[in-house]
């Protein structure tokens, strides 16, 4: 069972990374291609990262 | 609806909506590259030709703007032929006879055996009165009568060339410009007959003399500061600075209070588009009153949530000229006794006056001590938490061991005891400014000594916070700019908070955000920290060194002056042997 404070971070994190992902989305019609994937990238990670490491990897 | 276009603004990203920062671009006239660069850009001379030309075209389109704008605002004549109309619209202007300081003085004056009515208006309190009663009332009202040999006259000039004694007449072809005289200490003289007014500069107003400036004392340099009169501070830069480029220009501010300002710069040597950027940012100015540059600084600065100050405010003219000459903006305005100047750049708030003039080896060691005391002022308390909360292995054990022993008895976290000492070094500051001058002092010593002394003895503090604390005030003392001081104790407590929450972590993360934060700032379209970043020439030695006076050649690069060498590769001349002193040199016409 996930407790309640995670689902919170998860949603909060899913925010912040949907947040990116329009920002790399605006950046990516400015043809600065490289820059909309770095910026993918962080937003995966920024979510995939912690989200891992709170559920999955046992301390 | 509207929490939907919330959540939507709050989830996606939008472009953002801002107009264009005025950034300060090298200007079409500057001769601010060496013999050398020139030679060597001149492969490029056709791009950089095509460049000038634009800017060219964009500084005229400044030009043409402020002028449309001036022309717009100018006033058609509204000053009637007829006296009785003229008193009118003054009394009703003046709301006569409620106010009760304006004086209507009536009389006549007897030209060219015509008997004319006329009336002078001016402020009692403002004006000289001897001056009014000998320059513009006697011989108006005697003097007209003696015969003075002149034809074909009117009746205007008659009077301006020949009865008028008064060095500053001026003629006046709107009620607004005789009112705003009027209230600049002048008086307005209107003649029946006349659609045109005279206004005379009588002005004497009640006003401290020259004093020692209280905020940016020195032991070596001039001693004098501006006062709360713009003619006399704008006098005291001119005094200093003989220079016949020197521009004074006026301009009013406030629709109701009409506070007279001045924008003084060198001509030849200010970026053109600098001034007009200052030009367009005061003359844009919509307020009712305004009575400090205080205030003003806050309507032009750029940034104006950024805590410390993108603009200098100083009270003494020897480093108002100094900037001139560097070829920054000063603006001067009347009741205020501190000048602005713009741009600046972070490291001009680090510095005083007396750094130009002490020996560089001198100037440079109160530099660095500045430095330090910046970092203590803005760190050391957030170090103290850091080290104490989190990272018990970066100090020696013996000094981990006497800290904790001295804060055994104390029953509060160590974030609270820094917060109770900090708000106390605060409270005491603030009282000491406001209580009257001979207490002050006493406060100080009760203050220091004996609230600190209490404050152990009760153990609700620990004697090494109050060494952190003392060190710390000492520190932001020591900072030269007034609301740099301000702003560096605001971001003290940011650093408490972030070193009591992650210790180094937290103050990382806080000078990289005041890091960013800094860098993305400009000063009248100068990047706040140049010359660091972006990189000019001098870089970071020309931020924190001062090179000796000789070797001060060139003008700051950010600045792009028009003229961007201040003296030639050798200023000490005597050195070379072979070349008289009298001797024209090619270096010296400036590049």
């Amino acid at each position: 069972m996930i407790p309640v404070e995670y689902i919170v971070l998860i949603v909060f994190l899913l925010c912040v990374a949907f947040y990116t992902i329009s920002y790399g989305i605006w950046t990516w019609k400015k043809r600065n291609r490289l820059g909309a994937v770095m910026i993918f990238l962080v937003a995966i990670i920024s979510v995939i990262l912690p989200i891992y490491i709170l559920i999955f990897r046992e301390v | 609806m509207d929490i939907k276009k919330r959540i939507k603004n709050l989830l996606f990203f939008h472009e953002p909506q801002m107009e264009k920062p005025f950034i300060l671009k090298e200007d079409s006239s500057s001769d601010g590259r060496d013999n050398s660069d020139i030679e060597k850009n001149k492969e490029g001379s056709r791009k950089k030709k095509n460049e000038d030309l634009l800017l060219l075209k964009k500084l005229e389109k400044i030009k043409l703007t402020d002028k449309k704008e001036g022309s717009d605002k100018e006033e058609k004549p509204d000053i009637s032929k007829q006296l009785s109309e003229n008193k009118r619209v003054i009394e009703e202007r003046f709301s006569i006879p409620l106010n009760g300081d304006l004086i209507i003085r009536k009389f006549d004056i007897t030209v060219k055996d015509s008997v004319i009515a006329a009336f002078l208006i001016f402020f009692d309190g403002l004006v000289d009165t001897k001056v009014i009663n000998d320059d513009i009332l006697q011989p108006l009202m005697l003097l007209s009568n003696l015969d003075i040999k002149s034809d074909g006259e009117n009746i205007l000039n008659y009077i301006r060339s020949h009865i008028l004694p008064h060095n500053q007449l001026k003629e006046a072809r709107t009620h607004q410009e005789v009112i705003d005289e009027v209230y600049f200490g002048g008086c307005g003289l209107y003649i029946d007959g006349l659609d045109t007014a005279f206004t005379a500069d009588v002005k004497e107003f009640p006003s401290r003399s020259v004093e020692r400036p209280n905020t940016e004392l020195v032991i070596r340099g001039p001693q004098e500061g501006f006062t709360e009169s713009l003619r006399s501070n704008t006098g005291l830069i001119r005094k200093r600075l003989m220079d016949q480029k020197l521009i004074t220009e006026n301009i009013i501010i406030g629709k109701r209070s009409r506070t007279p300002c001045s924008i003084m710069y060198l001509k030849d040597i200010a970026n053109d588009s600098l001034v007009a950027e200052v030009r367009r940012r005061l003359k844009s100015i919509e307020v009712d009153h305004i009575m400090d540059t205080g205030e003003l600084e806050q309507f032009i600065e750029d940034n104006p949530s950024l805590p410390i100050p993108q603009i200098m405010a100083t009270e003494r003219p020897d480093r108002v000229c100094t900037m001139l000459t560097e070829g920054r903006v000063a603006i001067v305005m009347h009741g205020s006794p501190f000048a602005l100047v713009v741009p600046i750049t972070s490291s001009d708030i680090m510095y005083s006056a007396e750094d130009q003039y002490l020996r560089f080896p001198y100037s440079n060691m109160l530099r660095i001590i500045r430095i330090l005391a910046l970092l203590m002022s803005l760190l050391l308390p957030g170090i103290f938490l850091a080290i104490t909360n989190y990272h018990h292995e970066m100090i020696p054990t013996d000094l981990l061991l006497a800290i904790l022993s001295a804060r055994e008895k104390v029953p509060f976290p160590s974030v609270v005891e820094v917060f109770l000492m900090e708000i106390s070094f605060e409270l005491i500051r603030e009282a000491g400014i406001r209580i009257p001058g001979p207490i002050g002092p006493t406060l100080g010593i009760i203050g220091a000594l004996i609230l600190g002394q209490a404050a152990v003895e009760a153990n609700i503090v620990s004697p090494i916070l109050i060494i952190v604390v003392a060190v710390t005030g000492l520190g932001s003392f020591a900072i030269p700019n007034f609301s740099a001081g301000f702003a560096f104790r605001i971001l003290r407590f940011g650093f408490i908070i972030l070193a009591a929450i992650s210790g180094f972590l937290g103050i990382t993360v806080g000078l990289v955000l005041i890091g960013l934060w800094m860098v993305n700032a400009k000063s009248f379209g100068v990047p706040f920290v140049s010359p660091v970043a972006p990189r000019t020439s001098g870089g970071f030695s020309d931020a924190v060194f001062k090179s000796p006076v000789w070797k001060q050649e060139k003008r700051p690069d950010y600045m792009n002056a028009k003229r961007g060498r201040k003296q030639p590769h050798i200023s000490r001349r005597w050195i070379k042997r072979d070349v008289e002193s009298n001797k024209p040199d090619s270096e010296d016409n400036n590049g």
